[in-house]
């Protein structure tokens, strides 16, 4: 027994002396010491800090979802950023906590690979390693530019952090800015001057688009005009206006030379769902995001007039005689959508279907979540999809060549440097062959100044630009203090409403219902909105960001 | 339970003895010589001595294949006897063999002449062998009785020792009972049998003898399966809690882990669930300790199991280790105390085949009542109509509706979503088999069962099929072997979706379920829950799992026992989730959305291998009045996961759904694999002077590879102490009033590492960051969650007072306090999101639970009726001391100084009125949410600014928002309670089972109790809302889509308190007479309803347990079953 007892003892105690049980490492994956050693590891973590770009809401592409938090749209859904569009957003929003945490965790990825690349800086071909650098610099500006628009001062964080050096302030808006823009021009020289929207990649020509916007949105006049100006310089060779608008939200669109930088699509590894978001009943899908009326009679009518103004404009008839754009951009009673008539007038109870030609019962009268305001987005909407509508894998454009005219324009207008660039600029982008508008030709700065507004709505509407356009002008504050509206459901007014200088709707002298009245003959309420200016220029700083966070300061009268 | 096993040797003696009254058998005898001496203290065999022969002189034998010449020539020659006998009476060449030293002749010769009627008698030198006649054995041995021997149930009871009282005469009762015995005339018969009373009878003209043997509870519940062994209760220092198989087998339940719910004080059991297969319940034993995993430790015979893999009828003992003198021994994971099952054994000699079974059906204890369409619209339009919005449905519509929907429901449907979806029948039946036997080395038992549960949706199903052998082999005298098997298998079927109950308290009557046609109307854009239950594909999981369980125990002499177990623990998960495309119609029959958009498959393989390896040296002995046990062990405990799953989509033939019936294209295929490992010594110390005063202490060090280097290792020790004052001299003139009086005290530490992550210490590239270049797929990598080196074990200190006490022999009562902290606690605290990694796991929090727990149970019979009440009631309050200063804001929170799991939200006031507005139409007070106006709930707008600057908010700011939320209520139970009752008389027996929570809050939000929430639906009581002429409503105005009354806030929490007859349960046992005549020794039928009555205040629509959320979840059941157990 005395035996037994010493080979147990031993067995115990070879058993507990055996090195290596407890030690337990991941199977899976390679651990960080040696990561970023060759050039496939660093192109793989150049990857990870494009995957940011896939921040979304509902499965739209992160900066479309702008739109419904403006003036121009409104999200259905009883969410987040139906909040912020109500003005009823508090500290705790879901997407201002949701965005935050979406462009820092693309920013730690961009700071990680650039910190660590050097680790094998000599395993790679000097040129790669300057264009990865670049490319990574150039991802984490664009974080910082939406970052700064949506939230006003952030903190700038440039290293890989560490939980201990992770109580980082905000730093101004215009330091981020500086930032931002010394990283665009850095990259943008080394980044290639190609154009080829569907490799996905930064390019030269995007760094300066970004820098540009940035520029102007910070009111960098001159930085504005010198980077747009080098992409203008690039025309014809790499950038060009697609001749026919619609082309550009189509699938077909997706390698034109207007776009300049997309964020890319894939079935299989990513998709979007803007068929479902943006489509109509009819066509099956659901209409959750919206366009507000108001939009729609925006656009000038086709002699350069607003429709308060134009002999053009029948009210009987709406949507005749109008900037072209307005049918590219959205889809409004009495055209095809989607291989279906698209009719919201509630006497309408069948349509024609043209996929089948064939006529059937319509859904866009009779049933209670077709659109509220008689409207759809139509831009990314694509009859192809319909089949697949949360699978989309159509490219979503984050900045395309129209906008750095305009932003040309805006910067020299304000810079007071109206010169004939100024006119050709914007009308360029309303002399595209599909759109054909009559020229601008004031030389007014305020009268130019409000046409470049009214040009980039009429462009740029569905493209995720407006909420940072309605900020920047102060008018949030006139525009969002009032009902998103939708239109009479069995008629049209007999007259169209009053259109401010920036282009905007205002219904005073045409009946809108009113608590618990029919819409039928009267504008529809759809969305009652507030906007209060002391708070809602910027989306709050998330709270629980505050409490891991000391030194972060709130927003004005979030908290 | 009778505890046979310890019986073994009664047994087997018994057989011994009816082999002796065999004259034929003699030879078989004599080979087991050695037992029968053993034997003859009990039993005198059939030799008589006569008279003088009292002082021979003694003599030894040793005699190996010889006859009985041999050992009378032997005899002779020693003793100088000589014997005298008749050659026709006596076979003297019956063989023998013998080994007898220094005994006196009688001896030897009753050993000799074991079970031969030969008497002897001496006369000088010689002794006459001559066979006894009839009348010689009758007077001698006066009286030969017979008889049986039963328990309460009319079981025979092997193995009984059956004495004349005074003697050493006895004998052993038989397979079936039944004993003979010849004594003397008017003598007492003592009949004891561990487990029961002893009995005497008076013999009296009778020669037959029907005995009943009743349980003694009392001794029964005397061993209590402690950590590593087992211990004495009255012995006991730590805070232990045991149910006995009775108890459990009262619930019909699919899980195991809800059987124990109301049966133990200080275990609270919640059932979040009715699912059939995950309609388990949360154990959670005094309180949570961590804010990760919270789970207790559960061992089946030694070794960890999931506590629903079992089958209820398996259960022998369940003992739950509540405080860390008693969960100690299991330091790593035994912070959230353990609970240890054991398994039934076989019993030697006996063989028994026994069923035991029921079937009955399930519905849910609570569903909500959705309005119809024409409410639907009515009150839509209210809720614009309220917000300032124009009426979604015109009069004229609300008409043409009114009056079609007879004639054309497809157009105008009026679909009751919830009745249409629930059409399974929700049928459950379980059958559990045993076979058991062996002999005196070998014993087996087989148990095999089989549960099947049908859902309330279609498509929804779980089976169980169990087997588990239980084989214990006493290898020689020192040597003994356990060899236990199980092998189970749990199929659960469900559909694809899971999201059932979400939509059908969602979608609006108006929507067509199904069409006329049949086809499938359109539900909420494609989300149809008649359709995807009935047809949109299966998830199956089946999971097969082996636990082998090998134990030898070493026992050199009584007081030393070295034991070792090595238990392989093999599972696998096979998670087929076939999502099959949906196409719903619209009403004119023409194709309308699909859902989902394509079909596709998941097919997942999880294989795990769990290597649990322990030994221990026990030793135990008692020099005089003190007592000592000393344990000490080793364990190590690896476990290793590998799984790969594949996807395919696009499947031409839906009716295959296999990976390669999907489309080639878009296929993918992921693998992955994961370990840990555990090492442990441990010991353990147990000293006690006269079983009066009591002392134990624990020691576990414990290492664990979820750790880095340096951090791995940690020390756990506690210290209980027991003072059984009962015992004391000085007590002696209380002992027939208060039988047994114990204190008892205990500190100990625990140790948890219980964390999902298995590598929290190591950075690890994700490579799951891919993006798309070119249009085609580019791998991607990066740092996404920060890793934390310096993590170590998260540690829970226990204090525990506790007293035990026993009255009148019936009542027992049992009371403990206990406080436990818990240090380092292991959690993901929220980090900064501007560092864009996720939150490693941190050693930061630190969380106080401080409660009681007190039981008490009474037995007694009046003539015939025998009853039984337990009672236990414990309460814990928990109490968030520290996170770091970072305090969540969700609805359910943890913060500092509060209650773990909080409710976080703002104050409700009622209802805002119009007397809130001034003339001009202005509002009086703190701005609200939205497009707020009269008959929205009202709320307080807390003090937030601090204007003298004295640290202490003094002023409201006006305006309702996030710093007005505060703590509005905690989501833990307290005052949990049990309450059961049992009686029988004659064959009848009726119990309950009340359980209960004495105070929380449950709390619905969204679909689940608000209106209309993203367009969904509304209840019938919500027509009971704000309105100027009905201001007391239960619910605010209706409002669509305005966010006002959507806040979290304590207008949705509710009391969700209650008592509930969990259990009542009507049996009736067939008279033992009527059922031997067909062969069946036990017949039982009865009849059990299961959550039949709940009393409580929360949320109509909803069972008081519903989980914090929007109500979208599989409801609990209420059970009606009928069930038979039967035993031959």
């Amino acid at each position: 027994m005395k035996r037994l007892l010493i080979y147990l003892t031993a067995i115990m105690l070879g058993l507990s002396s055996c090195e290596g049980y407890l030690d337990k490492l991941p199977l899976n994956t390679p651990s960080d010491q040696t990561f970023l050693a060759t050039e496939t590891e660093m192109q793989m973590a150049l990857a990870g800090c494009y995957s940011a770009l896939w921040l979304n809401h509902e499965s739209m592409t992160f900066f479309l979802a702008l739109d419904e938090a403006s003036d121009i749209g409104y999200d259905r859904n009883t969410n987040a950023l139906q909040s912020l569009g109500q003005g009823s957003a508090d500290a705790t929003n879901g997407i201002a906590l949701s965005y935050w945490t979406g462009f820092y965790s693309g920013i730690a990825k961009c700071n990680y690979l650039l910190q660590n690349m050097n680790r094998g800086e000599a395993n790679v071909d000097p040129a790669t390693f300057a264009q990865i650098k670049a490319e990574a610099r150039f991802l984490r500006a664009l974080f910082y530019s939406y970052l700064i628009e949506l939230y006003g001062d952030v903190p700038l964080i440039t290293q890989v952090q560490s939980l201990a050096d992770s109580n980082q302030p905000r730093t101004s808006k215009s330091q981020v800015a500086d930032f931002i823009i010394k990283e665009l021009t850095e990259a943008a020289a080394v980044l290639p001057a190609t154009n080829n929207p569907t490799s996905g990649r930064a390019s030269k020509g995007a760094a300066l688009a970004i820098k540009a916007r940035t520029a102007l949105y910070n009111e960098r006049w001159t930085d504005a005009i010198s980077a747009s100006s080098e992409v203008m310089a690039m025309e014809g060779s790499l950038y060009k206006l697609e001749d026919n608008y619609a082309t550009l939200f189509r699938n077909e669109g997706q390698n034109s030379k207007e776009v300049i930088f997309s964020v890319q699509y894939l079935v299989g590894t990513n998709v979007h769902a803007l068929y479902r978001l943006f489509g109509s009943r009819n066509a099956l899908a659901h209409t959750n995001k919206k366009p507000a009326y108001q939009l729609a009679d925006s656009w000038e009518c086709t002699d350069g007039l607003p429709i308060d103004k134009s002999p053009l404009f029948n009210p009987k008839d709406p949507y005749k005689n109008r900037d072209p754009r307005l049918g590219y951009t959205l889809a409004v009673p009495g055209s095809v959508f989607l291989g279906y008539q698209f009719e919201t007038h509630g006497d309408s109870l069948k349509c024609w279907n043209y996929l089948t030609n064939t006529r059937v019962n319509n859904l866009e009268a009779t049933h209670a979540y077709a659109t509220f305001t008689g409207l759809c987005w139509r831009k990314y909407a694509n009859v192809e999809d319909r089949l697949a509508i949360n699978d989309c894998e159509m490219n979503t454009i984050l900045i395309r060549y129209a906008e750095v005219l305009l932003t040309y324009a805006e910067a020299k207008i304000k810079a007071g440097q109206i010169d004939a660039s100024v006119l050709e600029a914007i009308n360029k982008v309303r002399n595209r062959p599909s759109v054909k508008m009559p020229p601008v030709t004031t030389t007014d700065p305020t009268q130019l100044f409000y046409a470049v507004c009214k040009e980039r709505k009429y462009e740029l509407s569905g493209e995720g630009l407006r909420l940072f356009d309605i900020r920047r002008w102060k008018i949030a504050e006139v525009v969002m203090n009032q009902p998103l509206l939708g239109r009479m459901k069995k008629s049209y007014p007999d007259r169209a409403p009053r259109i401010d200088a920036y282009g905007n709707a205002f219904y005073e002298n045409i009946p809108v219902a009113n608590q618990g009245e029919s819409a039928d003959f009267k504008m529809r309420v759809v969305d009652k909105r507030t906007f209060n200016p002391a708070r809602d220029y910027v989306w709050p700083i998330p709270y629980i960001e505050r409490q891991t966070n000391p030194s972060l300061t709130q927003n004005p009268n979030y908290e | 339970m009778k505890n046979h096993w310890t019986n073994a040797l009664y047994c087997n003696q018994k057989c011994l003895v009816e082999k002796l009254l065999s004259p034929q058998s003699i030879k078989r005898i004599l080979i087991r010589m050695r037992i029968i001496l053993v034997l003859l203290l009990l039993c005198t065999g059939s030799i008589f001595g006569t008279s003088e022969g009292q002082n021979l002189a003694t003599v030894s034998l040793s005699i190996q294949n010889g006859t009985i010449q041999n050992a009378l020539q032997q005899i002779e020659k020693q003793s100088g006897y000589s014997f005298v006998y008749n050659v026709n009476e006596l076979d003297v060449n019956k063989s023998v063999n013998i080994n007898l030293s220094n005994k006196s002749l009688a001896s030897v010769l009753e050993v000799l002449f074991t079970d031969q009627f030969i008497g002897y008698k001496i006369a000088g030198k010689h002794i006459a062998l001559y066979l006894l006649d009839e009348n010689e054995i009758n007077q001698q041995s006066r009286k030969r009785i017979t008889g049986v021997v039963k328990d309460d149930n009319g079981d025979p009871i092997i193995g009984t020792n059956v004495v004349e009282k005074g003697t050493t005469n006895g004998t052993i009762t038989d397979l079936d009972g039944n004993f003979t015995l010849q004594v003397q005339a008017k003598s007492t018969l003592v009949f004891s049998y561990i487990g029961f009373q002893d009995k005497e009878i008076v013999v009296g003209d009778n020669t037959t003898y029907q005995v009943q043997l009743t349980e003694d509870t009392k001794a029964l519940e005397e061993i209590v399966v402690v950590g590593y062994g087992t211990q004495k209760k009255a012995n006991l220092t730590g805070s232990v809690a045991s149910v006995s198989t009775e108890e459990m087998g009262k619930r019909q339940v699919g899980q195991t882990s809800l059987a124990l719910q109301g049966l133990v004080p200080g275990v609270s059991i919640t059932q979040r669930s009715g699912q059939p297969g995950a309609d388990g319940g949360t154990i959670s034993i005094r309180g949570k300790t961590t804010l990760g995993n919270n789970d207790a430790l559960i061992l089946v015979d030694g070794v960890e199991m999931g506590i629903n893999n079992i089958d209820a009828s398996l259960i022998e003992s369940v003992s739950v280790l509540k405080d860390a003198a008693s969960s100690a021994i299991y330091g790593s994971r035994a912070a959230n105390g353990v609970i240890l099952i054991t398994t039934k054994r076989a019993e030697a000699d006996k063989f028994s085949v026994s069923y035991s079974g029921y079937a009955g059906f399930q519905s849910a204890i609570d569903l909500p009542d959705m309005v119809g369409a024409l409410d639907h619209m009515k009150m839509t339009n209210q809720a614009y109509t309220n917000i300032g919005k124009s009426p979604l449905y015109s009069d004229a519509y609300l008409q043409e509706y009114a009056e079609n929907m007879s004639i054309n429901p497809d157009r105008y449907p009026d679909t009751d979503w919830i009745n249409e979806t629930l059409t399974n029948n929700g049928l459950i039946q379980n059958h559990f088999v045993t076979l058991s036997g062996g002999s005196k080395r070998i014993r087996t038992s087989a148990n095999i069962g089989y549960l099947d549960q049908n859902g309330i949706i279609e498509n929804s199903n779980f089976k169980r099929y169990t087997f588990r052998m239980n084989t214990d082999m006493d290898i020689s005298k020192q040597f003994s072997a356990r060899i236990d098997a199980h092998v189970a298998m749990t199929k659960r079927t469900a559909p694809s979706r899971g999201d059932a109950f979400h939509w059908m308290s969602r979608i609006p009557a108006i929507q067509a379920g199904r069409l006329s046609t049949g086809q499938w109307g359109e539900g909420w854009n494609g989300d149809n829950p008649i359709a995807f239950t009935n047809d949109g594909g299966l998830q199956k999981v089946n999971s097969p799992s082996a636990v082998l369980n090998f134990s030898l125990d070493y026992k050199p002499t009584d007081w030393l026992t070295i034991h070792g177990n090595y238990s392989p623990n093999y599972y696998e998960t096979h998670n087929t989730s076939f999502s099959k495309m949906v196409q719903t119609y619209k009403y004119d029959g023409t194709p309308y959305y699909r859902a989902p958009q394509k079909s596709s498959l998941t097919d997942e393989t999880n294989r795990s291998l769990r290597n649990l390896l322990t030994a221990s040296v026990t030793f135990d002995k008692t020099y005089g009045n003190h007592g000592l046990k000393v344990m000490l062990g080793y364990q190590q405990d690896d476990f290793r996961n590998d799984g790969h799953s594949g996807y395919r989509e696009n499947f031409a033939f839906p009716d295959y759904p296999v990976l390669s019936a999907g489309g080639e294209d878009n296929q993918k295929a992921y693998g992955w694999a994961s370990e840990w490992a555990l090492q442990s010594l441990f010991g353990r110390i147990n000293y006690d002077y006269k079983e009066r005063y009591l002392f134990e202490a624990n020691m576990r060090y414990d290492g664990s590879s979820k750790f880095a280097d340096g951090q791995k290792w940690g020390i756990f020790p506690s210290f209980s102490a027991g003072w059984r004052i009962s015992e004391e001299a000085f007590w002696e003139p209380l002992k027939n009033v208060v039988d047994n009086f114990k204190i008892r005290g205990s500190w100990g530490q625990l140790g948890n590492q219980n964390i999902g992550d298995n590598y929290p210490f190591s950075s690890d590239v994700d490579l799951n960051l891919k993006y798309v270049f070119n249009k085609s797929v580019t791998s991607g990598a990066g740092i996404t969650s920060l890793a934390n080196s310096l993590i170590t074990w998260e540690t829970t200190t226990v204090t525990d007072l506790g007293l035990d006490l026993t009255l009148l022999g019936k009542l027992n009562f049992t009371a403990d306090y206990f406080y436990k902290v818990t240090d380092d606690i292991l959690l993901k605290l929220n980090v900064p999101l501007t560092i864009g990694m996720s939150a490693p796991q941190q050693n930061a929090g630190k969380v106080e639970n401080r409660g009681w727990d007190l039981g008490i149970n009474y037995a007694n019979s009046i003539g015939d009726f025998n009853y039984k009440l337990a009672f236990n009631l414990s309460d814990v309050k928990n109490k968030i001391l520290d996170l770091k200063g970072i305090n969540e804001t969700g609805l359910t929170v943890s913060r500092e100084g509060e209650e773990m799991f909080s409710l976080f939200g703002l104050e409700a006031e009622g209802y805002i009125v119009p007397e809130d507005y001034d003339a001009n139409g202005k509002y009086l007070y703190a701005t609200q949410y939205g497009n707020f106006g009269p008959g929205d709930i009202k709320y307080k707008d807390q003090l937030t600014i601090d204007t003298d600057g004295d640290g202490i908010a003094d002023k409201a700011d006006g305006v309702i928002n996030t710093s007005d939320r505060v703590i509005i209520g905690g989501t833990i139970p307290r005052y949990t309670f049990g309450l059961s009752m049992y009686g029988d008389y004659k064959g009848v027996d009726l119990s309950l089972l009340f359980q209960g929570v004495g105070k929380a809050n449950g709390y619905l939000y969204g679909q689940g109790i608000q209106t209309f929430v993203e367009g969904g639906s509304v209840q019938e009581q919500h027509k009971d809302n704000w309105r100027e002429d009905n201001r007391n409503a239960k619910f605010p105005r209706l409002a669509f889509n305005e966010t006002n009354n959507m806040q979290n806030s304590s207008f949705w929490m509710k009391n969700a308190a209650y008592v509930r007859l969990k259990n009542i349960q009507l049996g009736y046992t067939v008279p033992q007479k009527l059922a031997n005549k067909a062969f069946i020794s036990h017949l039982r039928f009865y009849i059990s309803a299961d959550n039949l009555l709940t009393l409580d205040n929360f949320w109509n629509g909803f069972d008081v347990e519903a989980p914090v959320g929007n109500g979208g979840y599989y409801p609990q059941m209420k059970t009606i079953s009928f069930g038979l157990d039967v035993r031959f």
